[in-house]
């Protein structure tokens, strides 16, 4: 057969017009031309071994591209064309509708107020409206809610919802910028009110005070334009995503660990979801949750920040964003790299035939490794008086420490032995099966993680868990042992 | 930078097909040799060839014709233009995921009132890296 390759695809094909194949199925002639022009594999097939997206095959002026075709056998005396797709879309337009954007009117304080946003050509008046339109929910009002919640108001988004469970405490005031000293005590969601009253009175507030389940997660989020994560486990990120993709609401992603933060956009116009790139949450116990392991006092306002910046680019439209893509950030040595995400076919939740249908009261928990209650063999554990009580007697005990390094610089457990989760079933011979052993940890979860991966281990001494970690422990010795730096 | 040089009489054709399109996207052939492109063929809606507000798309069987056409007069196809009515002269992820490695993709930026800008971009046979070029007129 003879195959008409198209004037743009000829540099591939040593420049031939048309070529002679001794073959009559598409399938051989495709092997044919690749065989004899290697460099054409470069332009008919991505890197899955797919035949791309723009490349066309014709016979008769049908179109015979569907690989249900290949195996056909075609007439010696008919033409076979293999032409591009020539085809493009714009970039994403606004996630706002004109009708709302067209709605909204300014007064003159507004004008003055948002005078260098309407200065820009990528905002001016049309994009200021869009963010007076929008409706924002942002999940956390803690690290990562700071930046995100006052950049959002002092940015002009008309509607913001601050969802947060806790209260101030003054190891927050580390990191969390919207809370001051003045808010000890007090709900999250109420300072940041106040902040957001104090950067603009016009601006719609709506402050719940409530933990997200999977029972309150979809009248919580439904009909907002976007939703921020800003929580800091995984529990709440799965929760969040799995809302998301069932109500249909892009997801703007964010997380820090120690120097580290991650941005991404999940869940835009059936793009990729967080599960798509993390199916499941890494084994529990490895990584500590940021609440156990901490950040930089800055990191959370670089990574906030970002993730305020691309909401408002979702929201006006401009712009090239993390759709589908995960930047990762190295705030201490100051490199980035863009992560690219692809849709998981068989994606738990975001796909057609997905597993998971509604946000069920599945076992977040239990899926992510954090279950405090035991099932099969319960643990034994002592509460932190039990402990200290213990300790005095003088009776012997052996206490493993599971900690991360960073960890144990801040406050160390004296006379324990160290060894990290990840050696602990090497290291068993190290411990004295004869002789009570308590493992201890942050929260008190990772001891739990400890001891289970010993038990499969097939480690037989007895083994206790510090109820609460060294959190709950730490005013009841430490003080007087003065191990606080 | 490196450059894409366009023939002003070209790029008038590419403003007037802008402006008769808009607000739909406009599409055309582009014709020269080298980085420099000479003259355009504007595509026309119908057939398999459609423009709308956001996308764009070329007939293959067109752009066959159009290339036993081009050969008969000794022309050259080197690329692609293509408009962004709404927005920005940045490739969205579907132009990129269309791009013939090695062609020239001119896009251009228009509102109502006024015509924006014209990017250029070709997009490299190895690792498949797009790469912007200036674009001058003569
Ligand atoms: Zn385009
Ligand atoms: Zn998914």
């Amino acid at each position: 057969m003879k195959v008409y390759i198209s004037a743009t695809l000829r540099s591939f094909f040593g420049r031939n017009n048309s070529i002679e194949v001794s073959k009559n199925t598409i399938k051989e002639m495709l092997e044919d031309l690749t065989d004899e022009y290697p460099e054409s594999t470069k332009i008919l097939y991505d890197d899955e071994k797919k035949l791309r997206q723009f490349i066309q095959i014709f016979v008769d002026g049908d179109n015979r591209t569907n690989s249900k075709y290949w195996d056909v056998e075609i007439p010696d005396n008919k033409e076979v064309l293999l032409l591009p797709a020539v085809a493009g879309g714009a970039p994403v337009n606004s996630i706002i509708p004109d009708e709302r954007r067209k709605a909204v009117f300014f007064d003159d304080a507004e004008i003055e107020r948002f005078g260098r946003h309407l200065l820009l050509k990528d905002i001016g008046v049309k994009g200021q409206k869009r963010i007076k339109a929008a409706r924002v929910a942002v999940v956390g009002a803690g690290a990562l809610g700071s930046p995100v919640i006052q950049y959002l108001a002092a940015a002009g988004v008309g509607t913001i919802k601050v969802i947060d469970f806790d209260e101030v405490k003054l190891e927050n005031l580390q990191s969390q910028v919207i809370h001051t000293s003045r808010d000890l005590n007090r709900p999250k969601v109420a300072s940041a009110r106040d902040k957001i009253k104090n950067i603009n009175r016009n601006i719609k507030i709506e402050a719940e005070n409530i933990r997200l389940e999977a029972d309150n997660i979809v009248s919580e989020i439904d009909g907002y334009d976007i939703v921020i994560d800003c929580t800091d486990n995984f529990k709440a990120r799965y929760l969040i995503n799995d809302a998301c993709v069932l109500c249909n609401i892009p997801l703007v992603f964010g997380a820090i660990y120690q120097f580290e933060g991650q941005v991404g956009i999940f869940n835009l116009e059936g793009g990729p979801c967080y599960r798509c790139q993390f199916p499941e949450p890494p084994q529990a116990g490895l990584v500590p949750s940021c609440s156990e392991g901490g950040a930089i006092s800055p990191l959370p306002g670089i990574i906030g920040s970002i993730q305020a910046n691309e909401a408002l680019k979702l929201i006006l439209g401009i712009g090239e964003h993390l759709d589908g893509k995960l930047l990762i950030i190295d705030s201490l040595y100051l490199t980035s790299r863009i992560l690219k995400i692809k849709k998981k076919t068989d994606c738990a939740v975001c796909t057609k035939d997905a597993k998971i249908t509604r946000v069920e009261d599945f076992d977040y928990e239990d899926f992510c490794g954090l279950r405090e209650v035991e099932e099969e063999i319960p643990i034994e554990g002592f509460t932190p008086e039990e402990l200290t009580k213990r300790l005095e007697s003088g009776e012997p005990i052996t206490i493993v420490d599971v900690r991360e390094p960073h960890e144990r610089a801040i406050l160390r457990f004296p006379n324990a032995i160290v060894i990290p989760i990840g050696q602990l079933s090497r290291r068993k011979n190290e411990l004295n099966p004869e002789q009570d052993t308590v493992f201890i940890c942050k929260e008190g979860k990772r001891s739990v993680l400890a001891i289970n991966t010993l038990r499969e281990a097939g480690y037989v001494g007895r083994m206790y868990n510090l109820k609460g970690g060294l959190d709950a422990m730490k005013d009841l010795i430490f003080p007087h042992e003065g191990a606080w730096l | 930078m490196d450059e894409i040089i366009i023939d002003l009489e070209a790029y008038r054709k590419m403003e007037t097909a802008a402006k008769d399109g808009y607000p739909h996207e406009s599409c055309a052939i582009l014709l020269g040799a080298g980085n420099v492109i000479s003259d355009i063929k504007i595509i026309k809606e119908g057939a398999g060839s459609c423009m709308a507000e956001s996308f764009y798309q070329i007939d293959p069987l067109k752009l066959y014709e159009i290339e036993k056409e081009t050969e008969r007069r000794s022309q050259k196809i080197i690329g692609f233009f293509h408009t962004h009515t709404f927005c920005e002269a940045l490739l969205s992820d579907e132009d990129k995921n269309y791009m013939i490695p090695e062609m020239i993709y001119v896009v251009l930026s228009l509102t109502e009132t006024t015509v924006n800008r014209l990017k250029g971009y070709k997009k490299e046979t190895e690792n498949e890296r797009i790469k912007e070029y200036e674009v001058k007129m003569i």
